[in-house]
C-alpha cells in the first residue's frame, strides 16, 4: 500500500519511537481516520433543510441543551442555528424554517426572565400568523411545583393558535432531564428526517459533549438522587447590633460529585420538618471546588417575618439550615448553572453581590486565587452596617492584601443618614465600569431580583449612556448584547 | 541650643507622622471614609489621638469575630475636652443621648474630669463628633502629644476664690490648644485646606507638637483631689482671704513607667516657685515650649517632661524657662497642707450661697446597677435644669450651682433612684481604677471591671481587723502607664499580666508621697494574704490617727 519512500519513512519512525510513542501513534492514526470519515458523512448537508433551535433559559440548561441539539442536527446534515428568545419577536420566526423551542420554566409555570418580552409578543400576535410552521417544544421544569412546565405548554397552545403544526408531541422533562434528553434528541432528528422524507443516517447519533460545560447526570445532580453531606462548620456571620442572621455553612461530602463556580446546592428538608413542602430550595454555592475540595459552602440568610400574633416566624428552609449543628447529616444535590460561570482566566470580572448575593463571588475569587488567574477581580458588596454585616470581611481583606482581589467597593446603607447601595457605587465608578467592560470584562450580578437587580440594570444602562454618549435605548441594547453574549450574567432570586 | 540626642536620623517614627501630617490632617479623612476595615493604619492611630480618640478593639471578642470571618471588633474611644469638668444640663442630656445611640451607652467619667465614649465604630465617628459640636463641645487634644484636658479641684467650699481658680482650667486649655483647623475639616466636614496652601501658624506646637503627652492640674489646698504633684505642671492656688493671688508651680510630675525598664519611673513634681495669677498663661506656655524644644524625641517612653528635667537638671530647666520669660520666678509661698483627696460627698455650699451635691459613680461608669441608678438620676436631674454638672477628678459627679430652694427637688430625684451617700463606705468611694480590659490596647490586667470585687475583699479585711474607721486609698491600674494613678495610693495595684499585679504600698492618704514596690508580682490570693497580715499588725500597732499608708511607710520601708 505504501510506496518505497513512505515505507522508509515509516520504518525510520518505528525504529526510533519508544513504546509509548507507538501507542500514541496508533491512537493518532485512529483519530485521523475518524475525522476523514466524519467529513464524508456530513457531505449530504447541502440537500437538507434549515433548522432553528430557540431557547428560553433560566439558568443555562436549555441553552446547553440547544448546543446538543445543534450538534446532533448538524451531524445529520441539517443547516442549524440557535438563538436566545431574549429579544425575539413573533415576526422573526420564519414559518418555512423548522423550529425547535427549548423552554425552561420559572416558578409556578411562568416563562423565565429572559423570555417574558418574547412571550408577551407571541400572545399579542395574530391568529394564523405562523401558518405552515413545523415546530417542536421541549419543556424543562420541576415537578415539585404545582404547575409543571407551564410555560412550554402555554407556548405550544399559542403556536397552534397561530397556525403552527407540531411535528411531534411536547416533551416535558423534570429536573433529571439530562438522563432523558439524549434519546429525545435522537428521536427528534429521526422525526425531522421523516417529515422531510429523508433517510436517517445509518449510525445512531450519540450525543456526548466533551467540554466542561457538559451537563452532569446521575446521583448527586437532581433532587431525585441527592447525596449526603455532613455539617463541618456553621456560624452566624452577622455580629451584635445586626438586624440579620446570615449563616455560613460548610458541608463535607464523600461522593464523587463535581460542581463548578456558579452552581447552586439544592437542599432537601426532611419530611418531618418541611411542613408538607417537599420541594428543594436552591442556594448559590459559596465555596470553590478547587480551593475547598470535598466541601460545599452556603451563605444562608435566615428569613424572618412577624406572625399575626406578634411572634417571629421563620422560613422553613433557612430555619432548617440555621438550626443545623456540626456533625448533622443533610440531603443535598448540585444544581448546575450553565450560564453563571467564570470566563477564561485572562478575563476581568465585575461581581455585584449585595447581601447573600456575595455567595458565588466568594466561590469565584477563591477559585481564581487557586488557579492563579491573571484577570482582575472587582467586587461590589453592600449590606446594612459595616461593623456587623460585612459578610466574609476578613477573607476579602486577605484577598486584597494578596492581590487576588483588585478592587472593592462597599455600600453600607444604614451607616449614614442617606442610604447608599451598590448601584450608587457603580455610578461613582462609571469610568472604571466602562474601562473594564471595554477591556473584555464580564459582569456578574447575584442577589435579590426586586428591586436590587433592576436598580443595577438601570445603573448600568445610565453609565453606558452617559459614558458612551448614547440614548438610554441604545445603552439598553448594549447591555442586552452583553447579556446575550454571556458577559452580563445574573443569578437573581 | 539643639540637643545632641534629637538628631533627625534617630527620631521616633511618630515624630515623622507629626511633621508630615499638615497640621494633624494626614490621610485621616480618607481612612475614616474607608469601609474595608474598621481599623486605621499606624499613622492614623497616632494622628487620631490628637483629635481625642484611640482605636481599640474588644479583646474579649477576638476569637468570636474571627469565627465570624470578621476582623476584630475595632471601635474608637472618644474623649472630650472639658476643662475643669463643667457641662450644663442640656450638654449632659445630649452627651448621654449620643452615647446611647452611637456608642456603648456607658458614659465614662475619667480621672481627668472629662468623659469618654467607648465603642464608636468608624462609620459613627463623624456623626458623634457632630453631636459634640452641636452641644458646643469638642475632643481636640484630649489625647496625643499636646496639652491634655486641664483639671482643677472640684470643691467650691474649699476657698472663697475657688470659682476664680476654676476658670483657669478653661483659660489654660484654650491658651495651649493646637491652632490647626484639621478638627473641623475632618470631623465636621469643614472646608478642606488646599494641598498647596500652608497650614495654620501654630507658635506653640509648630509642626512637630510635643515629644509626648502633657498634663496640667490645678489644686486648691487643702484638697488634693487632682493629685497635683503627678502632672507635668501642677498649680497650687495661693490666696489671701477672698482673693486669688497666684499659684505655686510644680513641674515634672508623672506616673508612667515601663515594666522592666529601670530608666522609667513615676516621679513627684518639683515646686519651682510662685507666679502671680496674671502670669499663669505665660508661664504655662513657656514651660510647654521648653519641653517642646528639649524633650526626648527618640524614645517615647523617656519623652515626658519629668525625664527632660532629670536629664538636664532642674536648675538648667528653670534657668531656660526664666530666660524665655524674661524674669525670675518668686519663691514658693506658704500654703495650707493638703489633707485629703476624696470628694466631698453630699452637700457643700460655696461663698456665694450656691449649693453643690457630689454623688458617687463607681469607676466613673454612668450606669444603672444594683438599684443604684445613677444614669437615670443624672438624666432626671438634667431634665429639671436646676443645676450644672461637674465631673470630678475622682470620677464622680457633682451637681453644681443649686439654689437653696431647689435642694429638696434634687434630693428627691436622687433618693428615688437609690443614690445615697451612705450606700458605700469610704474606701469604696475613694477607690479608683483605669478602664483596662477589654478595650484598652495597653492593658496587661483587669482594671475597672475588677475594682468593685477587689474593694469588697479589702472591706471584708477592714471589718475583720476593725479598721473601718478610716478609708484606705485603693487604686488599680491595668498597665504601668498608671492612668488609675496607682502610684499615689496607700494600696496601689499595677497590672503586670492576667491576674497578676505589682503591689505598691506606703503612699500617703493625702497624695504627697509616691508609694513603693512591696511585691514585684502577686496574684489576688497573695495580695489579700499580705494585706490581711499587715492590717492585723496595723490594727494593733498604729499610732493615733495614723493612716495605713503612713504606717506602711514607717514600718515597712523605714
Amino acid at each position: 500500500m505504501l510506496n518505497k519512500e513512505q515505507k522508509t519513512l515509516l520504518e525510520q519512525l518505528m525504529s526510533s519511537a519508544s513504546h509509548e510513542q507507538k501507542i500514541w501513534l496508533a491512537g493518532f492514526m485512529q483519530g485521523q481516520i475518524g475525522s476523514i470519515e466524519g467529513a464524508s458523512a456530513a457531505a449530504p448537508a447541502a440537500n437538507k433543510p434549515a433548522v432553528m433551535v430557540y431557547y428560553a433559559t433560566e439558568t443555562g440548561n436549555s441553552k446547553g441543551l440547544s448546543l446538543q441539539v445543534m450538534k446532533a442536527a448538524k451531524a445529520a446534515g441539517y443547516k442549524v442555528k440557535n438563538c436566545a428568545v431574549n429579544r425575539l419577536k413573533a415576526k422573526d420566526i420564519k414559518p418555512d424554517v423548522l423550529s425547535i423551542f427549548l423552554c425552561s420554566t420559572h416558578g409556578e409555570g411562568d416563562p423565565p426572565e429572559t423570555a417574558i418580552n418574547f412571550y408577551e409578543d407571541i400572545k399579542a400576535a395574530k391568529d394564523g400568523s405562523l401558518e405552515g410552521l413545523n415546530y417542536a417544544v421541549l419543556g424543562l421544569g420541576d415537578s415539585s411545583y404545582e404547575i409543571f412546565c407551564g410555560f412550554a405548554t402555554d407556548l405550544d397552545k399559542e403556536f397552534q393558535r397561530m397556525g403552527g403544526k407540531p411535528f411531534q408531541e411536547n416533551a416535558l422533562f423534570d429536573v433529571d432531564y439530562a438522563s432523558h434528553t439524549p434519546s429525545w434528541i435522537e428521536q427528534t432528528v429521526k422525526n425531522m428526517d421523516d417529515l422531510f422524507g429523508l433517510e436517517t443516517a445509518a449510525q445512531s447519533v450519540s450525543v456526548t459533549v466533551a467540554n466542561e460545560q457538559a451537563v452532569r447526570t446521575g446521583k448527586g445532580y437532581t433532587r431525585l438522587e441527592p447525596i449526603k453531606g455532613t455539617i463541618k462548620e456553621i456560624v452566624n456571620l452577622n455580629d451584635i447590633d445586626s438586624n440579620k442572621e446570615t449563616y455560613h455553612i460548610e458541608i463535607e461530602y464523600d461522593d464523587d460529585v463535581i460542581y463548578t463556580c456558579g452552581d447552586a446546592a439544592g437542599i432537601i428538608v426532611p419530611d418531618d420538618q418541611n411542613q408538607g413542602d417537599g420541594a428543594p430550595r436552591l442556594y448559590s454555592i459559596a465555596s470553590s471546588p478547587a480551593y475547598h475540595e470535598g466541601e460545599v459552602h452556603l451563605t444562608v440568610a435566615l428569613a424572618k417575618h412577624a406572625n399575626d400574633d406578634g411572634s417571629t416566624g421563620y422560613g422553613i428552609y433557612s430555619k432548617y439550615l440555621a438550626d443545623l449543628k456540626e456533625g448533622d447529616v443533610i440531603d443535598f444535590y448540585i444544581h448546575q448553572n450553565q450560564i453563571f460561570n467564570l470566563p477564561s482566566d485572562d478575563k476581568d470580572i465585575i461581581m455585584i453581590g449585595p447581601g447573600t448575593g456575595i455567595a458565588p463571588f466568594r466561590s469565584f475569587v477563591y477559585e481564581r486565587s487557586e488557579r492563579g488567574s491573571e484577570g482582575r477581580n472587582w467586587l461590589l458588596f453592600g449590606d446594612q452596617h459595616m461593623h456587623c454585616d460585612f459578610l466574609y470581611q476578613a477573607e476579602w481583606q486577605e484577598h486584597l492584601a494578596t492581590d487576588v482581589l483588585h478592587k472593592i467597593d462597599l455600600a453600607f446603607s444604614r451607616d449614614q443618614d442617606h442610604k447608599i447601595y451598590v448601584q450608587d457605587r457603580l455610578k461613582q465608578n462609571a469610568k472604571d465600569v466602562i474601562e473594564w467592560i471595554d477591556g473584555g470584562a464580564s459582569i456578574y450580578l447575584c442577589g435579590n431580583k426586586d428591586p436590587m437587580s433592576k436598580d443595577v440594570d438601570q445603573a448600568l444602562i445610565d453609565i453606558i449612556a452617559e459614558q458612551k454618549s448614547l440614548s438610554l435605548e441604545d445603552a439598553a441594547d448594549v447591555l442586552a448584547d452583553l447579556e446575550e453574549n454571556d458577559r452580563y450574567m445574573k443569578d437573581v432570586y | 541650643m539643639a540637643d545632641e540626642i534629637n538628631k533627625p536620623e534617630n527620631l521616633s517614627e511618630v515624630e515623622g507622622f507629626k511633621t508630615k501630617s499638615r497640621g494633624l490632617r494626614g490621610d485621616l479623612n480618607e481612612q475614616i471614609e474607608d469601609r474595608i476595615t474598621g481599623n486605621v493604619t499606624e499613622y492614623g492611630k497616632q494622628l487620631v489621638k490628637f483629635h481625642g480618640s484611640y482605636i481599640q478593639d474588644d479583646r474579649d471578642r477576638r476569637t468570636e469575630r474571627e469565627d465570624k470571618k470578621l476582623e476584630w471588633a475595632y471601635s474608637f474611644m472618644i474623649r472630650l475636652r472639658i476643662p475643669g469638668g463643667d457641662v450644663n444640663a442640656q450638654q449632659w442630656l445630649g452627651l448621654q443621648e449620643s452615647c446611647d445611640t452611637k456608642a456603648s451607652g456607658v458614659v465614662k467619667i475619667t480621672t481627668r474630669q472629662t468623659v469618654q465614649f467607648h465603642g464608636v465604630v468608624k462609620a459613627r465617628m463623624k456623626p458623634t463628633m457632630k453631636d459634640f459640636d452641636e452641644l458646643g463641645l469638642d475632643s481636640i487634644a484630649a489625647c496625643g502629644d499636646v496639652n491634655r484636658n486641664v483639671i482643677t479641684g472640684s470643691n467650691p467650699a474649699i476657698a472663697p476664690f475657688h470659682a476664680e481658680v476654676h476658670e483657669y482650667a478653661d483659660k489654660i486649655s484654650e491658651h495651649l490648644k493646637p491652632r490647626t483647623g484639621a478638627f473641623r475639616e475632618i470631623w465636621l466636614d469643614g472646608e478642606k485646606l488646599p494641598e498647596d496652601k500652608p497650614t495654620e501658624e501654630d507658635p506653640l506646637y509648630k509642626d512637630h507638637y510635643l515629644p509626648r503627652k502633657f498634663k496640667v492640674a490645678i489644686a486648691v489646698p487643702p484638697h488634693n483631689d487632682v493629685d497635683v504633684y503627678v502632672h507635668d505642671i501642677g498649680l497650687i492656688a495661693v490666696g489671701e482671704g477672698e482673693t486669688l493671688e497666684g499659684f505655686n508651680v510644680s513641674i515634672g510630675g508623672g506616673l508612667g513607667a515601663t515594666h522592666g525598664n529601670e530608666n522609667t519611673y513615676p516621679r513627684r513634681g518639683d515646686v519651682i516657685g510662685f507666679i502671680p495669677k496674671d502670669k499663669t498663661l505665660d508661664v504655662c506656655w513657656q514651660i510647654v515650649a521648653v519641653q517642646r524644644d528639649y524633650g526626648n524625641r527618640e524614645a517615647r517612653n523617656l519623652a515626658r517632661l519629668k525625664y527632660t528635667i532629670d536629664r538636664l537638671g532642674l536648675d538648667f530647666f528653670v534657668g531656660e524657662l526664666e530666660k524665655r520669660l524674661g524674669y525670675k520666678l518668686e519663691p514658693a509661698k506658704k500654703v495650707p497642707a493638703f489633707t485629703h483627696r476624696g470628694d466631698p460627698f453630699g452637700w457643700v455650699e460655696d461663698a456665694s450661697g450656691k449649693w453643690y451635691y457630689t454623688a458617687f459613680v463607681e469607676s466613673g461608669r454612668v450606669i444603672d446597677e444594683h438599684g443604684y441608678d445613677i444614669k437615670t438620676a443624672m438624666k432626671e436631674v438634667a431634665e429639671t435644669d436646676i443645676c450644672g454638672f461637674r465631673f470630678t477628678a475622682n470620677q464622680n459627679i457633682m451637681f453644681t450651682y443649686v439654689d437653696e430652694k431647689n435642694k429638696a427637688r434634687l434630693e428627691e430625684i436622687l433618693a428615688r433612684n437609690g443614690i445615697t451617700i451612705d450606700a458605700m463606705n469610704a474606701t469604696r468611694r475613694e477607690a479608683m481604677a483605669c478602664v483596662a480590659l477589654p478595650t484598652c490596647p495597653l492593658a496587661l490586667a483587669e482594671g475597672q471591671r475588677y475594682l468593685p470585687e477587689f474593694v469588697t475583699k479589702i472591706e471584708d479585711l477592714q471589718k475583720k481587723h476593725k479598721i473601718l474607721d478610716r478609708p484606705i486609698t485603693t487604686r488599680i491600674t491595668g498597665c504601668p502607664n498608671g492612668c488609675g494613678r496607682s502610684y499615689v495610693a496607700e494600696i496601689g495595684l499595677v497590672g503586670k499580666a492576667a491576674g497578676k499585679y505589682v503591689l505598691r504600698l506606703a503612699g500617703d492618704y493625702e497624695g504627697e508621697r509616691l508609694n513603693k514596690v512591696y511585691i514585684e508580682e502577686a496574684d489576688e490570693e497573695e495580695i489579700l494574704k499580705t494585706l490581711d497580715d499587715l492590717f492585723g499588725k496595723y490594727a494593733n500597732d498604729r499610732e493615733d490617727g495614723e493612716s495605713f499608708g503612713d504606717y506602711s511607710e514607717r514600718t515597712l520601708f523605714a
